[in-house]
């Protein structure tokens, strides 16, 4: 009986590994769209193999990259507590927004990140938020990415019409742009953070620049997609993740090349604020 | 923080750095966290070198921001070691003495040349709509008939300082590289002392051109930073009353500059949390003088070895013609 009864303690033992699924040791990143499902520490594909290898080292432990069938399934393993790190879409994020938050997003280009932009409009006109910008007339100081079509983007992410932002017209620098805005040449002057200061920071406190424009909107656009860790990773933890991938593109351009394409794009990675893959949530 | 304070705790911070130099542990900065275990246990703390410049009193701040910014996320004790000038930074750090420092172009290749791969640079400031450099521009008063780089051969010229990369260094050698040699291009020269010192000496009508940093743009936008803008800001002076004949550029903004040989943990993590800060903290932003939606990008050696060259090129230059170089000292031509 008791010969019998270690027996299936045996038998139980052997079995649990299949029937509990418990997860691999190490540092575990989870991307959709592997050459294989499941957790490996080979990957076949030699940029997968050498982003994986780049990380052991800098992690100075075990890394595995686990592979999923779509973003859906990464979050849910990230939510279960089988990931550290996950690749995400914006979507899939909204599943795991209450554990979750993004750390790393795809920058475009060089000259091109998630550029925190204003709009501007005339206090007296009380536009004081994005929605109540409907059928503005933009000004915009370049048509470069950044003081362009990142803010356009961001505004609709907050809830701005932006189809309906018409016409467009576009002055020397933000000086000539809230000369416009105070003329009634426009509705909204839409510029960098950095361009707004310029405009309005001066030199003396007691002089008020911008006393007769309100910023209705102030904010960067929605990351698409991300690199997104759980919300109880140990802060140091956090920000060596970050420290390794943003130079990533420098110390190891192919791993940088192997995450672009399962990012959808990107030359390098930036870091970004918790809330950046919350649409209209900020 | 009053003045007084900020005079007294500088004053402090100056004492702290002579001892420090001098080898002295009297600013009780070394003693490691007996709690701290793994990379942080093998770092001990963190020690920061800055660069009091012209202003000490926003110099500590902007580093203080620094400093309570990176002891939350390292756990490390964070310290901030002022000294008069990069000199005192780069010997500290040479020695071991200090992890961390930011410092400008030719600073940092002179640091390069002292400690070779024991120091690298590692993040620099970028702005909103992308730029990551500064230039050197060659100014003249507006009323002035100068209109070109030709007009002003056997005119007068102010440098700023011989270890300023815009002001002296880098437009000496992009002059070269177009085939003027600056020694005997102007009739005479001399260093300003300062960015400020240099418009105000041009103002005055102490030079015929001056050479400044230009920043927030680029010769084909214009520029909106640098010592001209400031001034005018203050109302010091006019930015049409000057113009711009020439300009060199862009260099590489000024780099944060790490000692390597601490753990690559440490490295990662001290990474991370500054890079992550203009996005996690974009009010701090201002607090450190950067505009804001500013970020910091990551940088290589190879991204300032320009600065290393131009360093070496110019002290063969002084070494084979000592006579002809710039009076130092004063503003006056």
């Amino acid at each position: 009986m008791i010969r019998a009864l270690g027996f299936f303690l045996i038998l139980l033992a052997l079995m649990q590994p299949a029937t509990a699924q418990t997860p691999p040791a190490g540092f575990r990143v989870g991307i959709a769209g592997l050459a294989e499902t499941g957790c490996a520490a080979a990957p076949s594909d030699a940029a997968a193999a050498a982003y994986r290898k780049h990380l052991e080292g800098r992690l100075g432990k075990p890394v595995v990259l686990c592979g999923y069938e779509d973003g859906k399934a990464v979050a849910t393993a990230l939510q279960d507590g089988q990931l550290d790190l996950a690749v995400l879409d914006q979507p899939s994020f909204e599943a795991v927004s209450k554990i979750a938050r993004p750390i790393l997003a795809p920058r475009a280009d060089a000259i091109t990140g998630r550029v925190l932009a204003v709009a501007l409009a005339l206090k007296s006109s009380g536009r004081d938020t994005p929605a109540k910008l409907a059928g503005s007339r933009p000004i915009f100081i370049s048509k470069l990415a950044a003081s362009h079509s990142v803010p356009l983007q961001g505004l609709a992410d907050y809830g701005a019409d932006t189809k309906s932002f018409k016409p467009e017209q576009f002055v020397l620098d933000e000086h000539a742009g809230l000369a416009a805005l105070r003329a009634g040449q426009g509705d909204a002057l839409i510029i960098t953070a950095g361009a707004r200061q310029r405009l309005c920071r001066g030199d003396d406190p007691k002089i008020v620049l911008c006393g007769d424009v309100v910023e209705a909107w102030r904010g960067r656009p929605t990351a698409q997609t991300g690199l997104v860790v759980r919300n109880d990773l140990p802060e140091a933890d956090r920000y060596q993740l970050v420290g390794i991938h943003v130079a990533l593109h420098q110390e190891r351009p192919e791993a940088m090349t192997f995450l672009a394409t399962k990012l959808g794009g990107g030359i390098a990675l930036d870091p970004t604020e918790a809330t950046a893959m919350q649409k209209g949530a900020r | 923080m009053g003045v007084k304070q900020v005079q007294k705790s500088t004053w402090l911070k100056s004492l702290c750095v002579v001892l420090f130099l001098s080898g002295l542990s009297a600013c009780g900065s070394d003693k490691p966290d007996t709690e701290l275990t793994g990379w942080q246990k093998e770092v001990g703390q963190l020690r920061i070198g800055a660069s009091q410049g012209e202003d000490s009193g926003m110099t500590l701040a902007r580093w203080t921001t620094y400093q309570e910014y990176l002891n939350r996320i390292t756990g490390l004790k964070v310290e901030v070691f002022q000294a008069p000038d990069y000199n005192g930074i780069i010997q500290a750090m040479a020695s071991g003495q200090l992890e961390l420092a930011q410092m400008g172009n030719t600073a940092y290749a002179n640091a390069r040349e002292q400690m070779g791969d024991k120091v690298t640079p590692f993040l620099a400031s970028r702005t909103a709509e992308g730029f990551s450099g500064y230039y050197s521009a060659l100014i003249v008063r507006a009323d002035s008939p100068y209109r070109t780089l030709e007009d002003l051969r056997g005119k007068s010229l102010g440098y700023v300082d011989f270890n300023s990369t815009s002001g002296y260094l880098f437009p000496r050698w992009s002059l070269r590289q177009q085939g003027v040699d600056p020694d005997t291009f102007f009739s005479k020269t001399a260093m300003s002392g300062g960015h400020t010192q240099s418009v105000l000496a041009l103002a005055n009508g102490q030079f015929d051109a001056v050479f400044m940093f230009a920043s927030g743009g680029t010769p084909e936008t214009g520029f909106t930073s640098g010592s001209l803008y400031t001034l005018a800001r203050r109302g010091a002076v006019k930015v049409s009353d000057y113009r711009i004949v020439w300009t060199a550029g862009p260099m590489p903004n000024s780099p944060f500059v790490i000692r390597t040989d601490r753990p690559q943990a440490f490295l990662d993590v001290t990474r991370g949390a500054m890079a992550a800060l203009p996005y996690e903290s974009p009010q701090l932003m201002v607090e450190l003088n950067l505009l804001e939606g500013s970020d910091f990008q990551p940088v290589t050696p190879a991204d300032y070895q320009a600065g290393v060259d131009m360093r070496r090129a110019e002290i063969a230059e002084r070494r084979a013609a000592p006579a002809q170089k710039p009076s130092t000292g004063s503003a006056k031509p």
